[in-house]
């Protein structure tokens, strides 16, 4: 399996956190990911998830530690990794002012690809998740499902070799959530795409997740579990939940730590 | 079914369409409130106009028909429209440098400290000194009369639309911001994407308040500095005695720059698209 994101020994520390006082966010996180592996990062809130998902973006560089995707560094090689990385987060986060096409095409936008081969390519994936004939619509004449759709076609459209997820189905009602997690997860398989899902849902992180980490507060790994195995035994739902109590408890036990 | 109330369920069928139609007059009543009072304001003025005209000589204040002749006099000259291409070129030209060059430092502003660090005491500056000075500041430095009345219209305008623009730039959303970045755009890329679209409201709203700036600025320097356009026009009646030839061009001016606030507008409206369906 080829890697394609390698983290290793990730710290991040503000220089003054919500007191003034320097505040670890990320203590020491290391993993890796290959090519069509879904790897969910579950932990308690404020453990330091989102802080993360920014360094993985290159948004903001670690304090310690290396990150590599696809062999550079997301902060260091900036420009060089437009396309390679793409992110759903929490809230769809789509430009108000432009069209639902416009929003899914703007990677493609941003890469200066001409109009019309832009335009072809974000219909594909609108078609992929169920929006034609919305491609003319402004996002405020979409439900919130909708919305978080055109922001999953905006991800896949510049076929990135990483997605990240963070909280990507967290705000939507259940039978939405789990509509839109079970699409979303055939297009990560078809694509063949390495994922980083962040949830601090655990039921969402057995779902979906060939490996499921479990991160302590501040981050940094303490449990990891693999399900490709798990999943194929006939008895994978009692040995699912299993897996669901053991991480409960090892985050549980760990909060006062 | 002559209640006026907005029916949200489907109409019975016979009815639907006395009452929408009275649904609608009651709801066009409503959106012509504003032109209602002016109406009414503008009734009452004329009125006053009338009553009091009568009592004074009318060099002091004219009668409404002395006026309206006034008035015809004037925009039969053809000296008029030269006075009125004046002023407009003036007041156009001088906000397209003042807005552009606001636009550009309330940006950098925004996305430099090092410059804000030098900018903001510097626009206070600007903005503190009292007019007056700038007027006499722009007549000893400027031989030119035209350079006279845009250095004044931009000193007072651009730290509008710069101020405005800054604190659009300021409102955008960190989330949005966040975003676009990921894409990784450059530095055009995200003025362009993200920055300059998310400001516009903002932007607007300055650029519509230093318009309406501009227009008084050019006037009022036309009348003191320049010699030519509306401006001067009216202080030539002022020089005459002639109230009915004041009132004639300052009806003039306020068109004018009623004109223009309304360009502004229509263009604001086009650019709000989006926003405007929202409410359908
Ligand atoms: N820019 C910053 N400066 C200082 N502290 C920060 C900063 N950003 C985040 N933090 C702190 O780091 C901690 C981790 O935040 P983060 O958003 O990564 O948590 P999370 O795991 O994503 O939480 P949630 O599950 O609620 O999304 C929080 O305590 C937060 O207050
Ligand atoms: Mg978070």
């Amino acid at each position: 399996m080829i890697t394609v994101v390698e983290v290793s020994s990730v710290r991040k520390d503000y220089g003054s956190g919500l007191d003034g006082n320097p505040f670890t966010a990320v203590k020491d996180v290391s993993f890796s990911v290959g090519e069509g592996e879904v790897v969910c990062i579950c932990g308690k809130t404020g453990c330091g998830k989102s802080t993360l998902v920014n360094m993985l973006l290159g948004l903001d560089p670690p304090s310690a530690g290396s990150i590599r995707i696809d062999g550079l560094s997301p902060s260091a090689d900036f420009f060089a990794m437009r396309g390679k990385l793409a992110a759903v987060f929490q809230t769809d986060r789509l430009l108000p002012w432009r069209t639902v096409i416009d929003n899914a095409a703007i990677g493609l936008e941003v890469a200066n690809v001409p109009k019309d081969e832009r335009y072809a390519r974000a219909r594909v994936w609108l078609s992929k998740v169920g929006l034609s004939g919305w491609e003319k619509a402004y996002p405020h004449q979409l439900s919130g499902g909708m919305r978080q759709r055109v922001a999953i076609s905006r991800a896949f459209v510049t076929d990135p070799k990483v997605i990240l997820l963070d909280e990507a189905f967290g705000h939507l009602d259940e039978v939405t959530a789990h509509k839109l997690r079970q699409d979303c997860m055939a297009l990560i398989t078809e694509s063949r795409t390495a994922a980083i899902v962040v949830t601090h849902n655990i039921t969402e992180a057995l779902e979906l997740g060939t490996r499921v980490l479990v991160l302590g507060k501040p981050a940094r790994v303490i449990s990891s579990h693999e399900l490709v195995e798990l999943r194929r035994l006939p008895d994978w739902a009692i040995k699912r939940d299993q897996v669901r109590s053991e991480i409960f408890r090892t985050i549980d036990s760990e909060s006062f730590g | 079914m002559t209640s006026g109330i907005p029916q949200r369920t489907p109409t019975a069928p016979g009815a639907p369409l006395v009452s929408h139609a009275v649904n609608r007059y009651v709801r066009w009543l409503g959106s012509q409130r504003d032109t209602l009072g002016t109406a009414i304001v503008v009734i009452a003025v004329l009125l006053a106009w009338q009553f009091f005209g009568g009592y004074l000589p009318k060099y002091i204040f004219p009668t409404i028909p002395l006026a309206i002749e006034k008035f015809e006099q004037i925009i039969t000259l053809k000296g008029t429209y030269v006075a009125i291409g004046q002023t407009l070129v003036r007041i156009l030209g001088g906000f397209a440098v003042s807005a552009s060059f606001g636009i550009a430092f309330g940006i950098l502003m925004a996305m430099s400290t090092q410059f804000n660090f030098i900018a903001r005491p510097l626009i206070r500056l600007i903005m503190g000194v009292p007019a007056l000075t700038w007027v006499l500041l722009g007549v000893i430095w400027f031989k030119n009369m035209e350079l006279r009345v845009w250095f004044f219209m931009f000193i007072v305008t651009f730290p509008i639309t710069a101020l405005n623009t800054y604190d659009g730039v300021r409102a955008v959303p960190f989330e949005l911001y966040q975003m676009t970045r990921s894409l990784r755009p450059t530095t055009a890329g995200l003025l362009r994407f993200l920055i300059i679209p998310a400001a516009t409201p903002f932007i607007f709203s300055g650029l519509r308040l230093s318009l309406s700036f501009s227009g008084r600025i050019a006037v009022f320097a036309e009348a003191i500095a320049a010699g030519t356009g509306i401006g001067a026009e009216m202080m030539l009646t002022n020089q005459l005695f002639d109230v009915a030839g004041l009132i004639g061009w300052t009806f003039i001016l306020i068109v004018v720059l009623s004109l223009m606030d309304g360009a502004l507008e229509v263009l604001e409206r086009r650019w709000f698209r989006w926003r405007r369906e929202m409410k359908d």
